[in-house]
């Protein structure tokens, strides 16, 4: 019983120090349990806190400065400032919405440009055909005046509306228009003085010809775009330097067939980055959206651009000129360039008139000359080393590229088979025999 | 300008150059123009140094002139008049095709049978 009785109080005492045990243990993994909660309610918090700031970032930051570097790379964009959430998928979800809104604000940019050119594109084309017939009506009038005062005035409206013409046709073709005019195969000269027709300020154009003949010309369908290309070259040389500095321009013809337009103004030059800016444009390689061409727009090189690429003639602007200025090239390939005979399709009379070709060295003919000894003075005739041929004789020879006149051409003809056969018949055949050995 | 030849490149107002306007309005279309002798100057433009080449190998009256040269006839009056005044050349007052009153005596009609060769010598040429 006794046994039985302590028995029972031991295991009684037992169960209740086990019990007590077990509530102990249950209150310590009830207090680690709810600091391990405050513990994750925290860092919860935290990561939100964290996400809600790299939101903010996004939103403040990374995207207005996204948008200012999609209309000049010069702006940086921030990444994440936060590093322990970069590989995370929320990182990615932030990346993504920053693409996607570089994406939307650049098709918008581009469908908004698009509209802006169409609309510049359809006025300008429709000024355009106006003022050619302003100009048609102003040359007929031209043609029939007599009176000195009121040709002057013809001429002022007749330049005031080329200088018009010359603003709207740059703006059609950097719109994606073409030039609005195709031309018949045209004399260089007469390219250059249209150019310069078209600026106020002509007079301080001076072109000098340094082609060899009368007969280049450029064909017909890049006529009109190099004429525009150089109108804006030279606009550019007449803007760039002061108004009593004349623009020199040079007509050259290269030797492997290519013709160039140079033109040397004394102006005050450009900086590195308009020369890289200007290099970019004039390649036309990418389309030029409108707003990024300045405001008011900057056109000629744009519109420079867009012809080399659609025509294949090149421009530079990399040079300095000999006045300190720049000096701008424009290389015609022979691809385009022609023949036009000058008879039949003359120069007009006011395209610059052909410098005199420097003179090409030629070979005296003296009298003790081998080659003119004679077969009576008892000396054989010997074959002697020629001289150089001196290229453009053959040019000379025939001046203006007429061919001779067929008498004249017949009486050359005969006196050589005369000579030939005199001297032939002057020499023994023995000695015509051994000269062939 | 010209039909078939598409639209005009050079505009008449370069052959004058930047200048102001003329000091003469005495020339006509048949006035004759000679040369002097005395070159083209350097302010002088392509159109008129043209003028000068072309009168240099002998005398023409304007209206052929500007024939040569491709020019409105007012244009080329204006050109000759600047060379006029430059000394470069030397305008003689036309015979005929001016107002009866001031037509240089002893200038008479041309005779009829001149004018007939004329006339047959063009109907052969046509």
């Amino acid at each position: 019983m006794t046994a039985i009785h302590e028995v029972a109080i031991a295991a009684l005492s037992a169960t209740t120090a086990g019990a007590v045990t077990a509530a102990a243990l249950v209150a310590r993994s009830r207090r680690t349990l709810s600091r391990s909660h405050a513990q994750t309610r925290a860092s919860a918090a935290a990561e939100e806190q964290r996400k809600i700031e790299a939101l903010q970032q996004l939103v403040n930051v990374r995207l207005p400065s996204q948008a200012l570097h999609l209309r000049s790379a010069h702006y940086p964009v921030p990444g994440l400032t936060d590093a322990g959430l970069s590989g995370t998928e929320f990182a990615a979800l932030l990346d993504s919405l920053q693409e996607l809104f570089a994406k939307a604000v650049l098709e918008e940019r581009q469908r908004v440009d698009a509209a802006a050119r169409a609309a510049l594109r359809g006025a300008c084309m429709e000024i355009q055909a106006k003022s050619y017939q302003l100009q048609t009506d102003l040359d007929t009038l031209q043609q029939t005046c007599e009176d000195d005062e009121t040709l002057q005035n013809y001429f002022r409206l007749d330049h005031l509306n080329e200088q018009l013409v010359r603003l709207v046709q740059k703006a059609a073709i950097v719109t994606g228009s073409w030039p609005g005019l195709v031309r018949p195969d045209t004399h260089l000269p007469d390219i250059v003085a249209g150019a310069t027709s078209r600026l106020h300020g002509f007079e301080r154009i001076s072109v000098h010809s340094k082609l060899r003949t009368d007969t280049v010309g450029v064909v017909g369908r890049a006529a009109e775009p190099i004429a525009v290309a150089c109108t804006e070259l030279l606009a550019n040389a007449l803007e760039s330097s002061r108004a009593d500095l004349s623009v020199e321009v040079t007509l050259l013809q290269t030797d492997n067939g290519a013709v160039c337009i140079q033109i040397d103004d004394a102006g005050k030059g450009m900086t590195t980055e308009e020369a890289s800016r200007a290099a970019r444009l004039l390649a036309g390689r990418q389309q030029v959206l409108l707003t990024e061409l300045g405001d008011p727009p900057a056109l000629g090189f744009a519109a420079i651009g867009q012809l080399v690429a659609d025509h294949g003639f090149q421009v530079t602007v990399d040079q300095a000129s000999p006045y300190s200025g720049v000096r701008a090239i424009i290389t015609i390939p022979p691809a385009l360039v022609t023949s036009i005979d000058p008879h039949t399709a003359p120069l007009s009379a006011m395209s610059p008139i052909p410098a005199p070709a420097p003179r090409a060295p030629r070979r005296a003919i003296t009298s003790d000359d081998p080659g003119s000894a004679s077969s009576d003075s008892g000396v054989l005739p010997q074959r002697h080393r020629r001289g150089r041929r001196v290229p453009g004789l053959e040019e000379r020879a025939v001046p203006g590229g007429h061919p001779p006149e067929p008498e004249q051409a017949r009486d050359t003809w005969d006196a050589f088979e005369q000579g030939i056969a005199a001297g032939r018949a002057a020499t023994p055949s023995d000695i015509r025999n051994e000269d062939r050995t | 300008m010209s039909q078939g030849q598409g639209r005009r490149l050079v505009p008449s107002y370069l052959a004058p150059g930047g200048s102001s306007a003329p000091t003469r309005n005495s020339l006509q279309a048949l006035t004759v123009l000679i040369a002097t002798g005395l070159p083209a100057k350097s302010h002088h433009t392509p159109a008129q140094q043209r003028l000068l080449d072309l009168i240099a190998r002998g005398a023409l009256t304007v209206a052929e002139s500007a024939g040569y040269l491709r020019l409105p006839m007012g244009v080329c009056k204006m050109l000759a008049s600047q060379l006029v005044d430059d000394g470069c050349l030397m305008a003689r007052t036309p015979l005929s095709g001016i107002p009866d009153g001031i037509r240089t005596p002893g200038a008479g009609r041309p005779p009829m049978s001149l004018l007939e060769r004329v006339r047959d010598g063009l109907l052969t040429a046509l």
